[in-house]
């Protein structure tokens, strides 16, 4: 389970996803390597 | 449930509706960490896809007030530790008879608005009180002491929510970055059972 995911399952009620800079690089991170390994 | 992201980067003129179109619904920009200038902030403030709220640097009447005449929907601020620097908090973002911030009418916060006697507000007193009910404060609660007094920063009149800062929290607590230590998440419950 994430971390996030957790914090839902403790009863947070708002949750900030994080920062926009981490969250593009995961993206592009993930759609590089998928590219890559097909 | 409600999820937003926080912007340290980004502050292109369609940023706040491309996170709107992603399901987010709300955006912190970071003034603590991140180089939004006011100029930015005013213009963001008028896409109104979005909450939009920022996280001040410090505790200061002049950078809290400031943001808010430009036109941002809530304050975040960091390192509160206790009753009397949350109500500083709601002192410097709210006018009387809540708080004590300065007044300054048909600028960017209230869309330019100069009248007082429009059809929305009846009187000066009426749009005053229509303000301070639209503003959001949240005391971020990111050291040891901020949770031993969580209970009493939530119950001060005017403060909305509070806001876990996580990396601070563990800094603080000696154990920098250990989100599985049995520590940190005793911690993360004190806080929750506050709320």
């Amino acid at each position: 389970m994430s971390y996030l995911e957790i914090m839902k399952k403790k009863g947070f009620t708002v949750i900030g996803l994080g920062h926009e800079i981490a969250l593009l690089q995961d993206v592009l991170k993930e759609r590089l390597l998928k590219f890559k390994k097909n | 449930m409600t999820y937003g992201i926080m912007n340290f980067e980004f502050f292109s003129s369609g940023i706040n509706e491309i996170l709107s179109n992603s399901g987010l619904e709300f955006v912190i920009y970071d003034q603590e960490h991140g180089n939004i200038s006011y100029e930015q902030l005013k213009t963001l403030s008028l896409y109104k896809s979005m909450l939009s709220i920022t996280r001040v640097p410090a505790l200061k009447y002049h950078l809290i007030a400031k943001s808010l005449d430009a036109g941002i929907n809530g304050i975040m601020c960091p390192k509160i530790e206790t009753r009397e620097q949350a109500e500083k908090l709601v002192e410097y973002s709210k006018y009387r008879p809540e708080g004590k911030r300065g007044l300054a009418f048909g600028i960017a916060h209230d869309n330019y608005d100069r009248n007082v006697d429009s059809n929305i507000f009846t009187s000066i007193n009426s749009k005053i009180k229509h303000l301070n009910n639209n503003i959001i404060l949240i005391p971020l609660i990111e050291t040891a002491l901020g949770i031993q007094n969580c209970e009493e920063i939530i119950s001060v009149e005017g403060i909305d929510m509070v806001w876990l800062g996580h990396y601070d929290l563990t800094d603080s607590m000696g154990i920098v970055g250990e989100f599985e230590n049995k520590k940190y998440w005793d911690v993360v419950d004190t806080f929750i059972n506050a709320c």
